[in-house]
């Protein structure tokens, strides 16, 4: 791509980048651009002569990791490596083991522990250097593949420039002269797009931090009006009402991507700042591809120029100007009229706190530690999504744990992760089991896992005989054996199963299976409409109202219902 | 000061829902982020609004100095100490 089809900014005055208190000029960023452009010539005419020829086959192009906290330093480096054909790997953070996973790299650009790293601040000046105008590498980001590597995903520039003409097209008026504050990270694609590439092709400022305190954000968006916020929903469902909200008038829009934001979230944003988020689906492969307003429609609309179709099994399919081919996609989706509905994930990928994690990944992890003989993790909503550990020790580490107990050990585990992972995908809690139990046919499904983390202790529950969820509802065939310690005691001679049991069954299932958090606080028309007697089977169904954050249930036979009502849980 | 450090133990392990651990398990010079106690990134927001909440004190996350205030319990004690409104 040339020069003139990346940046919009109309001459070498025109405002970049505001960064440490300081403003950047287009010129000053062309200036730092040529030095960075020059001193990495100067080291490709260093390599072997086959390897500098910028012409030559894909595996002989120079690769560089380029990572930065700082979005202008990033930019430089960014523009320099694709004007001299190098091909650009573009990681989400700079850990060892990120590092230890990029072979064979010739440069490693921003901030590294590597001594041979280049930074900005180390930048030789250079009066004159040559401003180049083609750019030619190409950029690979990376994302949690199922298998437990991080996956590359290689992207041209013109490919990224196709989406920001699609977003351009939907959001062009709305974002018009606004300076661009974000929450995330420009390492991952949304920032990438969101907060850099964008604003660079229309000729927008932006803020070169990555903003962390949201009140300062606010004071900046006044100062910077008009503005738009690129956020996440780890930043917009964690508010206090005393940060200085009415400066959220200089916003003109917020954005969120990363994962769905949740409908309370989405609610008090809007009332605090007047502007309805509007959040952005997509993901590393396939690029943003649809947004909704949620508060007014749930639906998730595509894109203009974007396909989204479905397999048989639900899985999402995309076709857009920026991919290369169709993308099937493991988010599992619902198709209708007006747009589609996300049901989550299909394979062992999750996400928390908008991080792709590969439970894989740190399975293995785990599993290579001297401690360990088996590990299943899983994700586990408490008072905030996290990752669960079930392990079964070994012997050394069971006699450790005799020895200095549960905490001790407990943190050498996440010592022992801590170089190569994000602090999020970490597992928060830990249990230490005799043996991972497993259903006939040898797997481990989450129903079986989480009766190390219930709440009501295992002894208490009936039989699960079947079950099945769907969005936010379940059906459970449940069989009640009558050596229930929670049974007798209530009539002479005849035991029941007591109503304060059978709500207690509905919320112990309802958290389990559909995966609710909150605190329980309130009951609504609970029903007890004929005895439950031991030994019936019993169907028990769920449903959750996320909205009102309510689980509907009810206990029934064919002919029979037992019982029913609502239980309502605080909002996390 | 003995007290303030212990309720701060208290309001990490609550806030935070760290499991398995006790207040005399934290000890007051270790790091209270990635080794040590191991919090992370969103722990830090969810720390810091609830500080603020409770001491009534104003923290900008993204100042330098906030990083040194919370790199361990004793520190974050004479922080909140010297600043919250009596």
């Amino acid at each position: 791509m040339h020069w003139s089809s990346l940046f919009g900014y109309t001459n070498d005055n025109s405002p970049m980048c505001y960064r440490h208190n300081e403003l950047y000029t287009f010129g000053q960023f062309k200036q730092q651009f040529g030095e960075a452009c020059h001193a990495l010539r100067a080291e490709l005419s260093m390599l072997e002569p086959k390897e500098h020829s910028v012409q030559s086959h894909t595996d002989c192009t120079p690769l560089a990791a380029l990572y930065s906290d700082d979005s202008y330093e990033f930019c430089v480096w960014l523009f320099a490596a694709l004007a001299c054909g190098i091909q650009l790997i573009i990681p989400s953070n700079n850990k060892r083991a990120t590092a230890q996973s990029l072979p064979n790299l010739k440069f490693w650009l921003g901030q590294w522990k590597h001594s041979t790293a280049m930074c900005l601040n180390a930048l030789p000046k250079n009066k004159c250097a040559e401003l180049l105008q083609t750019f030619t590498g190409s950029i690979q980001l990376f994302t949690s593949g199922s298998n437990g590597k991080p996956q590359r995903i290689e992207k041209t520039l013109q490919q990224l420039h196709y989406e920001i003409a699609a977003q351009q097209q939907h959001w062009g008026t709305l974002v018009d002269t606004t300076t661009v504050l974000a929450t995330v990270s420009h390492q991952h694609i949304y920032g990438l797009l969101f907060k850099l590439l964008w604003p660079l092709k229309t000729g927008r400022t932006f803020v070169a931090k990555t903003y962390v305190n949201i009140a300062n954000l606010l004071r900046d968006a006044e100062k910077f009006s008009p503005a738009v916020w690129i956020a996440s929903p780890a930043q917009l469902s964690r508010r206090m009402e005393n940060w200085p909200w009415e400066k959220a008038s200089a916003l003109r829009a917020i954005f969120s991507s990363g994962g769905p934001l949740a409908s309370n979230d989405a609610e008090a944003i809007t009332k605090l700042t007047g502007k309805a988020p509007i959040e952005i689906y997509g993901s590393t492969e396939t690029g943003g591809i649809a947004w909704r307003r949620q508060l007014a429609n749930i639906l998730w609309q595509p894109l203009q120029s974007v396909e989204v179709n479905c397999t048989e099994n639900c899985l999402l399919k995309v076709k857009a100007p920026w991919i290369s081919k169709i993308i099937s996609s493991q988010d599992r989706v619902q198709i209708t009229d007006g747009g589609f509905h996300l049901l989550g994930r299909a394979d062992q990928i999750i996400k928390i706190e908008e991080k792709r994690i590969s439970l894989t990944q740190v399975e293995n992890l785990l599993q290579s530690s001297v401690y360990i003989s088996q590990v299943k993790l899983l994700p586990i909503k408490q008072h905030r999504e996290c990752i669960a550990a079930v392990i079964v020790l070994n012997k050394l580490a069971n006699t450790e744990l005799e020895a200095y107990g549960k905490n001790v050990l407990v943190r050498k585990l996440r010592a022992l992760l801590e170089p190569d992972l994000d602090g999020v995908a970490i597992p928060r809690v830990w249990r230490f089991v005799r043996e991972i139990p497993v259903d006939n046919q040898g797997k481990s499904p989450r129903a079986l896992l989480m009766q190390f983390f219930d709440r009501t202790p295992r002894a208490m529950l009936p039989e699960i005989e079947t079950y099945s969820v769907e969005n936010y509802s379940a059906r459970i065939s449940l069989s009640i054996p009558a050596t229930l310690p929670c049974l007798p005691g209530h009539f002479e001679d005849s035991p029941i199963v007591p109503g304060v049991v059978q709500v207690d069954w509905a919320m112990h299932f309802g958290r389990e299976l559909l995966n609710i958090g909150g605190q329980f606080f309130a009951m609504e028309v609970i029903k007890f409409k004929q005895l439950l007697i031991p030994e019936e089977k019993v169907q028990l169904e769920l449903e959750f109202n996320q909205k009102k954050n309510k689980l509907n249930f009810r206990f029934h036979c064919q002919s029979n219902e037992y019982s029913s009502g609502k239980l309502c849980f605080t909002n996390v | 000061m003995n007290e303030l450090i212990s309720e701060l133990k208290l309001l990490i392990i609550d806030v935070l829902n760290l499991e398995d651990i006790t207040p005399e398990e934290i000890k007051i010079e270790e790091p209270l982020f990635g080794e040590g106690l191991g919090l992370d990134s969103i722990d830090a927001l969810e720390l810091g609004l609830a500080l603020q909440k409770k001491y009534k004190i104003s923290i900008d996350a993204e100042s330098e100095l906030t990083k040194v205030h919370f790199a361990n319990i004793k520190a974050l004690a004479k922080f909140v100490g010297d600043n919250r409104s009596k």
